[in-house]
């Protein structure tokens, strides 16, 4: 009996001790990861574009993170924030630096929030950050070590934000803004004001080139348009668990896409984004593992509801429902994700995808019916006449479905349609130009009948500037928007302005269940497909955990380790 | 000879002016602008697009623009690029001399492969060996270079591991000098290879029937009833008459090493300033798109400069002074 219980016990260690040396995170090595293009800024308060966003993933720290489920993770902050009412009170977590050495204060956090409204830093973007009243950083009694008098000091870990009215996105605005250090950024900045400067940060300004965070990693050389090399940061928050395990991340430029996955397969490269269409080669590269990943992008037709021709009036074809609803019933959308994407990405039948937690699944049916088209057609007052074209009043429907030439995919669903709808009656002439002249004048000047283009989502259901009637771009209301067909619909109105006021999840839920029905119903976009991204990932890189959300898949580099 | 290349530098300005003028206006013309890559982020609303616009002085009229633009160039400030915010000289000097490396040996490679195969042709014409540079300079004339390029790509860095794939050298590397020489060939080599080889093709071509013509004249006939030995009479007396319409040819095919180096730079991930031209183009990047120009319109007056200037000692018929 204790002979049988010592060998038990002897094997129960021994299967610890292994899982442990096995499973530990191995330390040292180097990742290299390939990006389309250089970053333009390492300031993240100037950034937009991803390539930078992944490099300051790894440099900076913020209050928390989104993780690959879009739950926050904790970062700077010691406890998620408690909430009385508009006020929400914040802890930092103590002793945490940036890697030149200064502790990372609420000082640091106002600077942040202070630098991003400042009109005269080129923000690219300040959604949201509007609806904050007031940031509070309260003080404390401090000893004096020379005088031993008490004096009041700001409180270096503790601050109170109050909003001015309630704002559903509120949280998602501090999930991965990076705080940079005022120490720094406020000696560069009155530099800039002293020699008068228009702006008073710039993206080719000492701080872009050189940041300073608290991350995981620091900067240790950016050549230029070929690569951005990472070091470990002794002094991160986290060392003394032993991260980040990696020595050093390499991020190389290689902007052509079938070249990064060359690199890919010779190991050149250990991280890289791939082509959905070349999933399939992808898969059968032996040492890397493919992951298809479900992300917030979708693309979609917009439905000009005005003349193009003079926005004043309403279209002349699409204003009527039935045509738009005939549009979409005649478009074939699950078979242009099966053989056109080859099921990298799935069919959208509204703006939010399946992975949100507003979906509402009750309306995402496939509807394809090309004879229910026709029947609307018909009612619509579109009759078909002998050269297989509908007319009305002497007008033939013709309409001009506009998109960016070189994106393959949408050049293919243009002529999907044209093909499709020509059976229900329909012209279509396809148009295709370049990106900037699509969005810069087709697209702002809503000189469009139809327009296919993608939107980058965020994780929250909130859609008040796609559907609001106050939301239609205009040169006189400052081109704010991004109704650009020109949607009125007060219920849908109300429905918007209800979603970002409340922050009950239940309430907002039934609100964006009720949206998704409506736009079924009224068809202001003819909704194509929701994306995934394809990222190929070297087999021995651990703890790699891809994420939808604007976070991108270096959120978690503190944990990545080399298993050989 | 000094005072013909003083008279073409000064008729190069009024032309580099003109360069500058229509490649500002044409530019302009096109709708879209710096801010309109961002279009796609709906957290990006109209208004802040409008916004950057106005920020980076886009919404003055273009002529009031290019005013701004020039009186910056003249005082040698060249502007800062709308991506990046960083001097556009700067971003163009570190990447023109990558540029510079891999046209120089795009052209030596080219220029050291087409003549002897020209020659050769025109000497054993209709011979086997014609034949095959023949079908070769076709089969180069008619391959796009992005399909050459990743097929080389395909089976000299994928399957026989032979060069790397990309990229202008290896990033850690502690070598001596050799050392470091060597690296830079295994890099350069491939891309090189790629872009010159249009120009081995139809330079080939050229060579070989620019060869047959002199050696039908007349004074070639004579040298040779003057007993002079074959290799005197091709290298001697041929060959540099022949070179003339060749020489003529690479100096107006040097815009397209600039526009074949785009290409190029993309597949091999070359640091180049093609790459750079084509990104800034089609972000609407306008001050790196002229500073770009600027500089590829001062090589290629200057390229054409010394083609004219080897035409003075091809051919001792050609004389510029007067």
């Amino acid at each position: 009996m204790r002979k049988s219980l010592f060998v038990i016990l002897s094997l129960a260690l021994a299967a610890a001790v292994f899982t442990t040396v096995v499973a530990a995170p191995k330390k040292g090595g180097m990742v290299v990861i390939a990006e389309l293009g250089d970053n333009e800024t390492l300031n993240p308060i100037l950034s937009e574009n991803s390539s930078e966003t992944e490099v300051e993933q790894c440099i900076f720290s913020a209050l928390y993170r989104t993780d690959q489920d879009t739950d926050y993770v904790l970062d700077l902050l010691a406890a998620m924030p408690t909430q009385k009412g508009l006020t929400y009170s914040y802890t930092l977590k103590k002793g945490v630096l940036f890697s030149d050495g200064h502790e990372v204060t609420a000082e640091d956090v106002k600077f942040t929030y202070e630098t991003i409204m400042n009109p005269k830093v080129p923000v690219p973007s300040r959604d949201g950050w509007d609806k904050i009243k007031s940031f509070v950083i309260p003080t404390v009694a401090e000893k004096d070590p020379k005088t031993g008098k008490t004096r009041q000091v700001p409180d270096k870990y503790h601050f109170t934000i109050t909003l001015k009215e309630v704002y559903a996105r509120y949280d998602l605005l501090w999930a991965n803004t990076f705080i940079v250090p005022k120490h720094i950024l406020e000696k560069e900045m009155a530099e800039n004001a002293a020699k008068k400067s228009e702006n008073l940060l710039e993206k080719g300004g000492k701080f872009s080139r050189n940041p300073i965070g608290s991350g995981p990693f620091v900067l240790k050389e950016w050549k230029a348009d070929q690569y951005t090399l990472l070091e470990r940061n002794p002094k991160y928050y986290r060392a003394k668990e032993g991260m980040p395990y990696l020595d050093k991340i390499l991020f190389k430029v290689i902007p052509d896409s079938n070249t990064q996955l060359t690199q890919l397969r010779t190991g050149e490269v250990d991280a890289t984004q791939i082509q959905p269409a070349k999933y399939n080669d992808a898969m059968r590269i032996p040492s890397a593992k493919v992951y298809k990943n479900p992300a917030y992008i979708y693309a979609y037709i917009m439905c000009n509801f005005n003349d193009p021709n003079d926005l004043a009036k309403p279209h002349p074809i699409l204003s009527d429902k039935r045509v738009r609803q005939a549009l979409d019933y005649a478009y074939p959308r699950e078979m242009v994700v099966e053989k056109v994407l080859e099921n990298v990405g799935y069919p959208a039948y509204s703006n939010l995808p399946p992975i949100s937690w507003a979906y509402n699944k009750d309306v995402s049916k496939p509807h394809f019916d090309p004879e229910r088209a026709g029947k609307l057609l018909d009612e619509a007052g579109w009759v078909m006449s002998a050269d297989g074209y509908r007319y009305k009043d002497g007008k033939k429907l013709q309409l001009t479905f506009y998109t960016n030439a070189g994106n393959k995919t949408r050049e293919q669903v243009g002529v999907i349609c044209q093909e499709y709808w020509k059976k229900i009656g329909v012209d279509l002439l396809l148009k295709y130009v370049d990106f900037a002249t699509l969005t810069g004048d087709y697209m702002d000047n809503r000189k469009f009948d139809l327009l296919m283009i993608a939107w980058v989502s965020s994780a929250d259901p909130d859609s008040y500037s796609l559907w609001h009637s106050k939301q239609i771009p205009t040169k006189e209301n400052g081109m704010e928007g991004q109704n650009y067909v020109g949607y009125v619909n007060p219920e849908m109105d109300k429905l918007m302005e209800d979603g970002l006021k409340n922050d009950d999840k239940q309430t907002r839920k039934k609100i964006y269940f009720r949206m998704q029905e409506i736009l079924a119903q009224d068809v202001p976009y003819i909704f194509v497909n929701f994306y995934c991204t394809v990222d190929g990932i070297r087999e021995n890189l651990m703890n790699y955990k891809a994420n939808p959300t604007l976070a991108t898949g270096l959120w978690n580099a503190y944990e990545w380790y080399l298993a050989r | 000879m000094a005072k013909f290349i003083l008279r073409r530098i000064i008729q190069a300005i009024p032309l580099i002016i003109l360069v500058s003028i229509a490649t500002y206006g044409i530019m302009l013309l096109a709708p879209g602008n710096a801010a309109s890559l961002y279009a796609e982020n709906p957290r990006i609303t109209g208004a802040d697009r409008l916004r950057i616009v106005k920020s980076l002085g886009l919404d003055k009229p273009w002529y009031e623009q290019y005013y701004y633009w020039a009186k910056g160039m003249l005082r040698g400030n060249w502007g800062r690029s709308f991506a990046s915010g960083r001097p556009v000289l700067q971003e163009i000097m570190e990447r023109l001399g990558a540029t510079l490396q891999l046209m120089f040996l795009a052209f030596l490679l080219a220029f050291c492969s087409a003549i002897p195969l020209g020659i050769i042709s025109a000497l054993k014409r209709y011979s086997v060996l014609d034949w095959f540079v023949t079908v070769g300079s076709l089969f180069g004339l008619s391959i796009p270079t992005f399909w050459f390029g990743l097929m080389a790509q395909m089976i000299f860095a994928v399957y026989l591991r032979w060069l790397p794939s990309g990229g202008q050298y290896t990033i850690w590397l502690d070598a001596g000098f050799l050392g470091v020489l060597a690296d830079r060939l295994k890099y350069i080599i491939m891309p090189a290879t790629v872009l010159g080889l249009v120009s081995i093709a139809g330079w080939s071509r050229y060579m070989r029937s620019s060869m047959l013509d002199v050696l039908g004249q007349d004074y070639i006939r004579t040298a040779r009833a003057k007993g002079l030995g074959e290799r005197a009479v091709v290298f001697k007396h041929a060959l540099k008459n022949a070179m003339i319409p060749v020489v003529t040819i690479m100096g107006l095919e040097l815009p397209v090493f600039f526009g074949g180096a785009v290409i190029t730079e993309s597949i091999f991930a070359w640091p180049g300033m093609g790459r750079l031209f084509y990104h800034s183009i089609q972000s609407r990047n306008y001050p790196v798109v002229m500073g770009i120009v600027m500089i590829t319109a001062v090589l290629v007056i200057a390229g054409n400069l010394l083609a004219d200037i080897a035409y003075a000692f091809l051919d001792p018929r050609i004389r510029y002074d007067s």
